[in-house]
């Protein structure tokens, strides 16, 4: 996030897009509720009526993957009617003609046909977003899991430029972060192309200041994504991998093709706190510690670096993960002596300058938002206040790209996967704590009445969703929620795993791949 | 609107109570008094929500203006002069909370619990017996009581008498439970103290009587790692214990067993030097003790003051069991009456069949029912041979050449008393009847005896020099909540102070004095720590009347009659293992889950409210409900402040949560009083988090709070630390008993989410102690995983890993970091596959 949650309510209108906020985000929800009750507005961008999109002034419930349309033809309007900030524009940014050219490209009609939102609502929208003071936009994984979810970035940030709706309280672009730690994992290099700080592996100057710290050379190519990974494990090219409290036979996309990459490596180590999916698969399993049984630092999704307290001892011989992995180094021959995690954030103090300032003792009282690069330094609660960390914003033309799979005539509907309320993730912990297993007990396959009708569906039904990879069986839940020619089903459930289904398209520059959008078929079980 | 004033805020400044705060232009003074550390009451504010002003007991005056005001919806004002704290204030505050717990219909503390004179934590105890766990029942008890076994035989069980159980069939037996649970664990070898012994303070005390309340002193006080030293009279440990229980009741074999672990911590004994004779006050502190105890007991005994009381074979109950526990050959003669009603009249008869006598007699002034010794002992002595004579009024002994040959007693009839006193015997005249006797044991009362008979002389323990006060019934005069004495280092307890009582009452002395003596060690308040200790309990109305299923007690297994009245055998056998079980599922449970942490309880405590003058009227609301898995709703405790109803809708906007009833019998249900599984609850707990009381509670952490948790609050571990599920960063509280999480809440206040939770976060837990988590290593041989040392797991790896780089480069090797993991576990995994293998195929699949 630019800006903060607590600065998220003091926005006079604020634009939700691809974010379930009462599932996935029930707290920030709750800051929401509030800011609402005092009068802030909402709009709110998901194909799915979710509670906010009950809630919003404005819903535009957009076909599944046209989001870059969408956002140019608000910006249109924004501009066709003087809306945008000129000196904003002027004095930060850098671009602008060539995105407003771009604009014209595509008509509000045209956006209207694409979307399947009225030229008025999409009219309305922009007018509220650009003309009500302070504006904040806050999206999830329904921007950035597509083939195109750096287009879809992209373009909101080109929103946010030109309304002036960044580096000031009540504004910001602001992803919010699905699980606790992906932040600081992105943040410590665990990205394939960048070092710890966003220094990109290709850049030799920072590659030399890591390789002296660290002893050794690094490697200036970008390594492999994921996906690639796991491609790379079904041609033989990766030979092993080192899997740490991940489980990608759930998470994901095409989960039969996860597994036969998996088992064609010749090595596999697995170290998490139970047998996952993705565990049963290795050769090595290693325990590892869970939340309450470690010391250090998770960063969240507005920069907040803060401290874990171990709290309980792990159960058996089960050990603290930055532990075992100090000692697999070491078994390798390196010579490693952390003896604390506050050891390895003293090392990363000194390698990573938005972390200049983290230390142990500083972050009792709340933590600490990077960057923060000395110890004096208070740490920054919104970002580009005076200007870009580049510079000048740079405004991109985008043009929009239709999802890469749509439906057909034999794969009729749109699958999305996403969330429930009372689960996380794989479930590996969640259905693992009886109080939330009893209150959602299983998978249920959201499915419009409208739809349901047609195929003699009802609530209860057990159902079949096929895709071009895999086939999954639950039970349906007719619900307005989901639209008409789209079905839903949370990825959280090993028994009717969501990723069976989906995609491996990816995007081509963050190679995140497209869970939103793919082309199934539904039938009675 | 509220936010964008809110950017607009100007800093002013208020005085509060004469200190000047800080304020901005729009907060409220509850807002600026918190922000500046000014604690104001308050049952129905959360900072949360909009300001209810439902409880009225923020209320405050302000300067030049009439009346009071609520701080959670005062408007701060430049130059505002705000006063929180006045004799005005504190009585309206009183009677509001009086109001509030008129129709509060709910314990505090268990009925058993709140009548202990020790408060031990039985519904802990006895469900650890319940579950078959003798080692925790023991532990439970020892953390208020050293003695298990011996009180398990010998208390007077007050709690008995309020157990409500007793209003169904019959009250649980918790003393023969307690004595269970210890012999049981005894029997296992189980000896360890309640909490492990602290290190050694530097601070020596001397306690003066190796009584029940000395030994319970010296116990605690040596946990807390004080060099304890026991001084006395007598030549065993043990007072009253050993030398006036008779064995058959109290084995000294148990007493001795129980006493090892004081020798055990360190506990140092001096017998035969007594008090006044070989050691005074300022001799101790001249000795080097920072402070003396005094538990000297009540060895005085009161006389009938009747003609013959001199003459032979009129003997004091004391000095007869005294005499028989010491061994002497004691002669009784055929028959034997025994003047009291107490536990002791019962002792000195039981022990005179034993000693032979063919008859012994009771007499006693009240009927059966006021006597205070024990039903059941009664029931043995009789089973045993003893006669009682109820309604005598000893009159006068007979008498032959100086010796004793019987009692004459006047007939008595009750006459009723003022309420709360037992009624009184008056004699009727012309009813003279005589008990021919060989011996008269006179046992109706001991009182403490502060002097040594020399030659006639009474030589005082305590003179006026040493400092330490004596009331005129010859007591040691102590503050009463302190137990100190008029001289700070010397604190007294027990019978010596209030008259002869009970064991557990002595017990109890023991235990608060050892409390007070090491905060006092500590150089802190002791009057603080005492009420610390000890807080006015408020007692309220009990309406629930679960129908039961009638369950009779489990009788005592009983030494056969023909066998007892030989020797001194024990004669109480104890409960078998199943047995105990059974009585102790027997118990209700009387307990509220809220009592730690019920905002009402405290301030019923602050303002002294223990007893409820408006008590008595029952709101017409149901039960409560059970069956969500989460949240559990017990609307009897609901005081209607409807902070979980605005919790609801301003921040959930679920509106799960709504007001019913009307008037004084409004409580807070579900809209149209459906389940909360049939609203839009989204069991985020707010409403738990929001609620003053115990009318809202997290089922799951009640059941996971193992019940033996109530009472002890210090023995769980509260440790903050950054929940693991979404990427907002909520802090998290773990409670943490046992090594186990049981119990999450968000304490910190710099927390992002300001105390907030949603469901996963705040009931999402349990896996962490989830049996399916990997405790070994393991590595895949023949096809199958199996379990390995670290040692050999981690060879594997690296020699793994090693060959795959060396044979096929780094870049063969990719590995996928956490956005579960820490960040010093993820910089570590990606230094590793940079700098070890040379490989920059690091990714993770939580930024999908």
């Amino acid at each position: 996030m630019t800006n903060s949650i607590a600065d998220l309510v003091t926005a006079d209108v604020v634009l939700l897009m691809g974010s379930n906020t009462t599932t996935a985000h029930p707290v920030i929800a709750m800051r929401l509720n509030q800011a609402l009750a005092a009068g802030m507005k909402l709009i709110v961008i998901d194909p799915r009526a979710t509670t906010f999109a009950r809630r919003a002034d404005i819903h535009l419930a957009l076909n599944p993957g046209t989001d870059v349309a969408l956002l140019k033809a608000m910006m249109r309007v924004i501009v066709e009617e003087g809306l945008e900030d000129s000196s904003f524009i002027e004095m930060r940014t850098e671009g602008y003609e060539e995105l407003r050219r771009s604009l014209e490209e595509l008509s509000i009609g045209q956006a209207a046909a694409i979307t399947g939102i009225a030229e008025e609502d999409i009219r309305a929208a922009a007018r509220l977003f650009a003309g009500s003071g302070r504006s904040a936009i806050v999206y999830c994984l329904g921007v950035t899991q597509h083939a195109h979810g750096t287009d879809n970035v992209r373009s909101i940030a080109n929103l946010a430029m030109i309304t002036g709706s960044i580096g000031l309280p009540g504004t910001g672009v602001n992803p919010l972060r699905g699980a606790n730690n992906v932040q600081g994992c992105c943040d410590m290099g665990g990205l394939y192309n960048l070092l710890p700080g966003y220094k990109s592996v290709e850049d030799g100057e920072a590659r030399e200041r890591f390789a002296a710290a660290w002893g050794g050379e690094i490697d200036p190519r970008p390594g492999l994504s994921v996906t690639e990974m796991i491609e790379a494990a079904g041609t033989g090219e990766l030979k092993a991998m080192y899997i740490m409290g991940e489980n990608p036979m759930l998470s994901d996309p095409d989960a039969a093709h996860v597994k036969s990459g998996l088992e064609n490596l010749d090595f596999l180590v697995v170290q998490d706190i139970f047998l996952t999916e993705t565990a049963a698969l290795a050769d090595v399993v290693l325990p590892g510690a869970t939340f309450a049984e470690k010391n250090g630092t998770f960063t969240n999704t507005e920069r907040r670096v803060q401290r874990v307290h171990k709290a309980v001892e792990p159960p058996g011989e089960a050990r603290p993960d930055w532990r075992i992995v100090r000692d697999v180094a070491n078994a390798m021959g390196a010579d490693w002596q952390y003896q604390s995690p506050k050891d390895v954030m003293n090392e990363v103090r000194q390698l990573v300058p938005q972390y200049g300032g983290i230390r142990y003792a500083r972050l009792e009282k709340g933590g600490i938002q990077w960057p923060c690069p000395a110890e004096s330094h208070p740490g920054t609660a919104i970002l580009h206040q005076e200007e870009f960390i580049c510079g000048r914003g740079k405004l991109a033309a985008v043009d929009f790209i239709p999802a890469d799979e749509l439906p057909d005539d034999e794969y009729p509907f749109i699958f999305n996967a996403g969330r429930d309320l009372m689960h996380f993730h794989t479930g590996s912990m969640t259905r693992r704590s009886r109080s939330l297993d009893q209150l959602v007990p299983g998978p249920l396959v959201d499915i419009n009445p409208a739809d349901a009708a047609k195929l003699g569906i009802e609530d209860g039904t057990r159902i079949t969703v096929t895709s071009r990879r895999g086939s999954i069986t639950a039970a349906a839940r007719l619900t307005d929620s989901t639209p008409r020619g789209s079905v839903f089903l949370p990825f959280h459930y090993a028994e009717a795993a969501a990723n069976l289904l989906t995609n491996t398209a990816r995007d081509p520059i963050c190679k995140i791949p497209e869970l939103k959008v793919c082309a199934v078929r539904v039938e009675k079980a | 609107m509220a936010e964008a004033a809110a950017r607009e805020a100007e800093r002013i400044e208020i005085t509060v109570d004469g200190t000047p705060v800080a304020a901005w232009t729009g907060q409220t003074v509850m807002e600026a008094a918190l922000a500046a550390g000014i604690e104001i009451p308050r049952l129905c504010y959360d900072g949360r929500i909009e300001p209810r002003a439902s409880c009225r007991l923020c209320i405050v005056t302000v300067e030049g203006e009439r009346g009071f005001h609520t701080a959670c919806t005062l408007p701060v004002a430049a130059g505002m002069s705000v006063t929180t704290d006045s004799d005005e204030l504190k009585q309206a505050r009183r009677l509001t909370l009086e109001l509030i717990l008129s129709d509060h219909n709910a314990y505090c503390l268990p009925p058993c619990q709140n009548g202990c004179p020790d408060k031990l934590d039985i519904p802990g105890y006895v469900g650890a017996v319940a579950r078959g766990d003798s080692r925790e029942a023991v532990r439970i008890i020892k953390q208020r009581l050293p003695f298990p076994r011996v009180l398990g035989r010998v208390c007077p069980r007050p709690c008995e008498n309020v157990c409500r159980r007793g209003n169904h069939d019959a009250p649980v037996s918790i003393c023969t439970i307690k004595r269970f649970a210890g012999d049981d664990a005894a029997a296992a070898g189980y000896d360890e103290p309640p909490f492990p012994q602290a290190e050694p303070s530097g601070k020596r005390v001397a306690v003066g009587g190796a009584g029940p309340a000395g030994l319970t002193c010296a116990y605690y006080l040596a946990l807390k790692g004080h060099q304890v030293t026991v001084l006395e009279a007598l030549p065993e440990p043990g007072g009253m214990l050993r030398y006036a229980i008779p064995e058959y009741r109290l084995p000294t074999r148990v007493l001795e067993e129980e006493l090892e672990q004081l020798w055990d911590l360190g506990v140092e004994l001096e017998t035969g030097v007594a008090m006044g004779r070989d050691f005074d006050i300022d001799g101790l502190l001249e000795r080097g003790y920072d402070a003396v105890f005094l538990g000297l007991g009540a060895h005085g005994d009161h006389q009938m003051m009747i003609p013959g009381e001199e003459l032979e074979g009129v003997v004091s109950s004391v000095d007869f069991l005294r005499r028989v526990r010491a061994g002497e050959k004691v002669d009784v003669g055929k028959r034997v009456v025994v003047v009291g009603g107490g536990f002791t009249a019962v002792d000195a008869a039981r022990t005179a069949i034993r000693l032979g006598a063919e008859e012994a007699t009771i007499v006693y002034r009240r009927s059966r029912a006021e006597m205070p010794a024990h039903e059941s002992e009664v029931e043995e002595a009789e089973t045993e041979g003893v006669s009682l004579q109820l309604l005598a009024i000893p009159e006068r002994i007979e008498g032959i050449d100086g010796r004793a040959t019987g009692l004459c007693c006047l007939q008595a009839e009750l006459v009723a008393s003022e309420e709360g006193r037992r009624p009184r015997p008056v004699a009727i005249e012309g009813t003279e009847f005589c008990l021919p006797a060989d011996t008269i044991v006179v046992a109706i009362g001991q009182k403490p005896k502060l002097y040594h008979e020399e030659g006639g002389k009474r030589r005082l323990f305590l003179p006026e020099k040493d400092g330490v006060r004596t009331t005129r019934w010859g007591t040691i005069e102590v503050d009463p909540q302190t137990l100190q004495t008029a001289r700070p280092q010397v604190f007294a307890g027990g019978d010596v102070v209030s008259g002869a009582a009970t064991v557990i009452e002595a017990v109890a002395a023991g235990r608060r004095a050892a409390d007070n003596i090491d905060a006092y060690l500590a150089g802190d308040d002791v009057v603080a720590a005492a009420r610390k200790f000890t807080p006015a309990e408020p007692v309220y109305l009990d309406i629930k009347q679960e129908p039961l299923v009638e369950t009779p007690r489990q009788p005592m297994p009983m030494l056969c009659p023909e066998k007892c009245c030989n020797d001194f055998t024990e004669v109480e056998l104890g409960y078998s293992p199943e047995a105990a079980r059974r009585e102790a599922a027997r118990c209700m449970q009387c307990i509220c889950e809220a009592e730690q942490n019920c905002d009402l309880r405290r301030l019923a405590i602050e303002y002294g409210l223990t007893e409820n003058r408006f008590q008595g009227r029952m709101r017409p609301v149901p039960r409560l409900d059970d069956t969500n898995p989460v949240i559990h709703r017990d609307y009897r405790k609901c005081i209607a402040c409807g902070a979980c109803e605005a919790i609801c809708d301003e921040l959930v906007a679920a509106r799960a949560v709504s007001l019913a009833g009307g008037g004084m019998d409004t409580y807070v249900t579900c809209a149209y009083g459906r389940g909360l599984e049939e609203t839009d609850c989204v069991f985020c707990g707010q409403c738990v988090s929001a609620c003053p009381t115990g009318a809202l509670d997290n089922r799951m952490s009640m059941k996971q709070r193992p019940l033996p948790l109530r009472g002890r609050p210090e023995e769980v571990q509260e440790v903050d630390t950054v929940c693991c599920y979404c990427g907002v960063g909520c802090s998290l509280t773990l409670h943490v008993y046992q090594g186990r999480v049981i119990e999450v809440s968000s304490q910190n206040p710099y927390a992002v989410n300001e105390g907030s939770l949603c469901v996963k976060g705040r009931y999402g837990f349990d896996f962490i102690h989830h049996p399916d988590r990997l405790k070994q290593p393991l590595v895949r041989r023949d096809g199958e995983l199996v379990p390995v040392s670290w040692e050999e797991a981690l060879e594997e790896v690296g020699a793994n890993l090693e060959r795959i780089r060396d044979e096929h480069g780094g870049r063969a090797v990719g590995a996928l970091a956490s956005g579960r993991c820490t960040n010093e576990d993820n910089y570590l995994l990606q230094k590793l596959m940079r700098s070890v293998i040379g490989s920059n195929s690091v990714d993770h699949c939580a930024r999908l």
